[in-house]
């Protein structure tokens, strides 16, 4: 598969700089909007959430919410973050948190467009994400871009939002609770299968049960495991940071390697720039491109802090991080803290990779449902389901390499969008943030 | 200032070697100079340029050209400038023309031309040089006796890069030569063709660039050059997309600057010349493209509204603008000076072959073939194929040619060398004989074809 990985290292040579040149420029753009909003992005959520909204929409505000949050913390926060820091170095975290901080601003700019340009599907459905703004925003010679998107996401998020969590989900049920990996398939596909049929009210509820719970057990598991360490604690900053701003490694090269690693698992991580979240986001309640740009922010947090608590626990247990795979160390990791009670990590992440089946399900389904009309929606779903039993049986599979070079192929037409349609962006939410200043209110319009 | 520096140290450097040609007329080394001297002998340089630009415009040339001779005139040793200095002195003119470049862009004016004016800029550079570069080739082969020895039998990729380095018009000289018939050329024309040659400078210098890369020899590792070849191609994507969004970084940096930070007027043109530079200087670090960097930056800047009261775009034009005519002045006063006018006798009869090649078939044919495209009638088609006028831009890629020579594959060392002044010889000619029939001609021209009659 070496044209496979000379194409994936071809694209995101160019992707780790752009997607960082994109957020730095909407964050000077928005003037900071991005990072001065994040505290009053949480009090119009938790207004939100108090007082569900009145309007259009799919779900309501926290069910949209967890329901993005869902699709955002997968397998990646845990091994991803993992495999970045084998790779990079603790270094490697720095750059996450530079990533992620930049990435705040292309996070609001993506869903805040997606929102402004959201519309209906032939159901009635609020249908809304990166093809529509990119079909309707654009120049008409560019439109064109909105289907390019749309293809390479239906494709991609196969492989990235299924195949290769299924894969990892299963094989570590495999090798710490002995569950045969098809077992595992099956059992989520017919899950996943009846989740996804109730549409995104579905996925929010389960998302709402499952996510916060999870992330609560993986944080408080990964505290247990960083206070007994705690001595280690400055220390190991001293590394993160000396490593993430080495000047000699500049010169060298090396600091390229942590810093496209950094990058590249931030934008895995968190999505910047790659279009998917908004899909969900923009078809929520209420359709206020301000208030749902706000509410992608704190998602994006949200995930930096479960990714930050991974590294954490894997820089703290001291182990090396030259071992063979991401997935044995963490395993080490856990049970060198945990003892016997190391299974009560699995119990966390199983929901963070069933909570990606059902959100990137409904990602690969409205863009599909873009390109070919509401008549591919049920087709689709059994793919989806049929990939994820298959994938469970697979052993790292070339083909979830090809998914990840689709799946980079979508930052490009939305990068484009996002870029020629930061004019109408820049004016519209400097408007909207001089009214909230103006009148101190955080409430959305429906 | 790092272009100030250079604008005092150059010119204060040209007149040493002109012990011939008379300024100063003993040997003396230019270190041997006094202060009082250097100062004395730079600004007579300046204001000489003055007078050639009047004596130009009253022969009805292009004031520039006026500028070049007189660069000549005064004729320097190349080798008193180190090649870093002259490296240096061309990427700081390119930069600050493309800057100048952009700011002069109004997206307002363009609005039905600007897919047209697009085509004509990128496309127009792409097939220009390609067909240019088949005519050299041609030229060369069947006409060998015309070329110096050292230019016989040129391989194509030598070809495509004089042919690329050529690839830009030039506004500046395009309007002077129309002032005279101003009411005779549609606006619509003047824009498209100022557009034109602002955004075909950029695409000029990057394919340029990707011909260089994509001709130089591989090392031993890749015979094939397939891993360079990718390489090159993701360079080339990555310095375009790059040099962009650097380009619009620095716009928003440059705009809060003049927005909190400028307090008066006199200020505008250090921030333009910083930020220009600082454009340039941050992309290419980055991996980006500083000339597109620059343009880009210009082009935004321009076509924004500041919330400071003391700067609207006319005080930003209107204090860039001085310093642009300074800036070509001494670009074009040191190309002359730098050129040795010793490689014009061998290369007079190709270059004026080519340069006739370049404005009868070349320019027409780039610009008919976006016909499909064009919202302009017959008249006005006719008169944009005759404003191709090069300029700056190829003067100083003519540098960047030279130092790609000896990596060409299939040239030897002493070739390469045998070589370098030989293809500035010929971009000189080029240039010079282009300006000077469609500067002379292109008033008359214009008159005989009165477009703005046609409607």
């Amino acid at each position: 598969m070496t044209l496979v990985d000379n194409l994936n290292s071809f694209i995101w040579g160019l992707l780790v700089d752009w997607i960082l040149f994109l957020g730095i420029y909407l964050t000077l753009g928005l003037n900071f909007i991005s990072l001065r909003l994040v505290p009053s992005a949480f009090v119009m959520w938790w207004q939100a959430v108090r007082h569900p909204p009145e309007g259009e929409g799919e779900c309501g505000p926290f069910l949209n919410s967890m329901a993005a949050l869902g699709g955002m913390i997968g397998m990646g926060n845990v091994t991803g973050v993992t495999a970045a820091l084998m790779a990079g170095g603790p270094g490697v975290l720095v750059w996450i948190w530079i990533g992620s901080l930049v990435g705040f601003a292309t996070k609001f700019a993506e869903t805040f467009l997606a929102t402004r340009y959201r519309s209906h599907n032939a159901n009635g459905e609020v249908v809304g994400g990166p093809m529509y703004y990119l079909s309707q925003g654009l120049p008409r010679s560019l439109r064109w871009l909105g289907r390019v998107f749309a293809l390479f996401g239906a494709l991609a998020v196969l492989g990235v939002g299924n195949g290769l969590q299924s894969e990892q989900i299963a094989s570590l049920l495999h090798s710490d609770l002995a569950v045969p990996p098809l077992a595992t398939g099956v059992v989520m596909a017919a899950l996943t299968w009846w989740v996804i049929q109730g549409g995104l009210r579905r996925i929010g509820l389960w998302s709402a049960w499952l996510i916060p719970l999870s992330c609560l057990l993986y944080l408080v598991l990964c505290l247990v495991l960083v206070l007994p360490n705690a001595e280690r604690l400055p220390g190991v900053l001293g590394t993160i940071l000396g490593e993430g701003f080495k000047l000699k490694a500049i010169a060298g090269g090396t600091l390229g390697l942590t810093i496209s690693k950094g990058i590249r698992l931030g934008v895995l991580s968190n999505e910047a720039g790659l279009g998917t979240s908004p899909i969900i986001l923009s078809a929520g309640r209420p359709g206020d491109p301000f208030y749902q740009g706000c509410i992608s922010m704190l998602l994006s947090l949200a995930d930096v802090v479960v990714c930050t608590a991974t590294a954490l626990v894997v820089l703290c247990c001291g182990l090396p991080l030259d071992g063979s795979n991401p997935e044995t160390l963490l395993d080490q990791a856990f049970a060198t803290g945990l003892g016997g009670a190391s299974w009560l990590v699995i119990v966390a992440v199983v929901p963070f990779a069933f909570t990606t089946f059902t959100a990137f399900g409904y990602y690969g389904e409205r863009c599909l449902e873009f390109l070919l009309g509401v008549r591919s929606q049920q087709p689709f779903r059994l793919i989806w389901i049929a990939v994820l039993a298959l994938a469970s049986v697979s052993r790292h599979a070339d083909i979830w390499e090809v998914t990840e070079v689709l799946n980079s192929m979508m930052a490009l037409p939305n990068i484009i969008g996002i870029l020629l349609l930061s004019g109408l962006l820049v004016r519209q939410t400097r408007e909207q943030f001089a009214r909230i200043q103006a009148t101190h209110s955080l409430n959305p319009s429906p | 200032m790092i272009w100030t520096s250079i604008l005092l140290a150059a010119p204060a450097t040209a007149p040493a070697a002109a012990p011939a040609k008379g300024l100063i007329v003993d040997q003396t080394p230019i270190t041997a100079l006094p202060m009082e001297g250097l100062i004395t002998v730079v600004s007579l340089a300046f204001l000489a340029t003055l007078v050639a630009s009047k004596v130009s415009i009253q022969l009805g040339i292009p004031a520039i050209l006026g500028v070049l001779v007189l660069g000549v005139l005064i004729n320097a040793d190349y080798s008193l400038l180190s090649p870093q200095g002259v490296e240096a002195l061309h990427v700081v003119s390119l930069a600050m023309l493309l800057f100048y470049a952009g700011l002069s862009t109004n997206f307002g004016k363009l609005r039905q031309l600007l897919s047209f004016g697009l085509c004509l800029a990128i496309g127009g550079v792409v097939v220009s040089s390609g067909v240019l570069g088949a005519a050299i080739w041609a030229v060369n082969h069947g006409l060998g006796q015309v070329w110096p020895a050292t230019m016989q039998g040129l391989p194509f990729a030598v070809c495509l890069l004089i042919a690329a380095s050529l690839g830009s018009t030039d506004a500046g000289a395009t309007l002077s030569v129309l002032r005279g018939v101003g009411r005779l050329v549609p606006e619509r024309v003047k824009y498209l063709v100022e557009f034109e040659s602002s955004v075909n400078d950029p695409s000029a210098i990057l394919f340029l660039f990707l011909v260089i890369g994509l001709t130089a020899s591989h090392g031993a590792s890749d015979p094939d050059g397939s891993v360079t070849f990718m390489l090159q191609i993701q360079n080339f994507i990555k310095s375009i997309g790059s040099g962009i969004m650097v380009g619009l970084i620095l716009t928003y940096i440059a705009q809060f600057i003049l927005r909190s930070v400028v307090t008066s007027r006199d200020q505008v043109l250090v921030v333009g010349l910083a930020v220009a530079m600082s454009s340039y200087g941050v992309a290419t670090l980055l991996g980006g493209s500083g000339f597109i960097s620059a343009y880009v930056t210009g082009c935004f800047l321009a076509n924004n509204i500041y919330d400071n009261p003391y700067i609207t775009q006319e005080v930003m034009a209107s204090s860039l603008e001085p310093f642009n005519t300074l800036m070509e002045l001494t670009v074009f006063l040191l190309f002359g000076v730098l050129f040795d006018p010793a490689y014009i006798q061998g290369n007079l009869v190709a270059g004026l072959l080519i340069s006739g090649i370049l404005m009868l078939l070349v320019r027409p044919l780039s610009v008919l073939i976006f016909q499909p495209l064009t919202p302009l009638n017959k008249r006005e088609t006719a008169l944009v194929c005759w404003c191709g006028l090069r300029g700056a831009v190829p003067l100083a890629l003519a540098y960047s040619v030279v130092h790609a020579l000896p990596h060409i594959k299939g040239l030897s060392e002493a070739q390469a060398a045998g070589m370098e002044p030989e293809v500035q010889g010929l971009i000189f000619v080029v240039v010079v004989s282009n300006l000077l029939v469609q500067g002379l001609s292109l008033p008359r021209f214009c008159r005989w074809l009165n477009p703005a009659a046609s409607g």
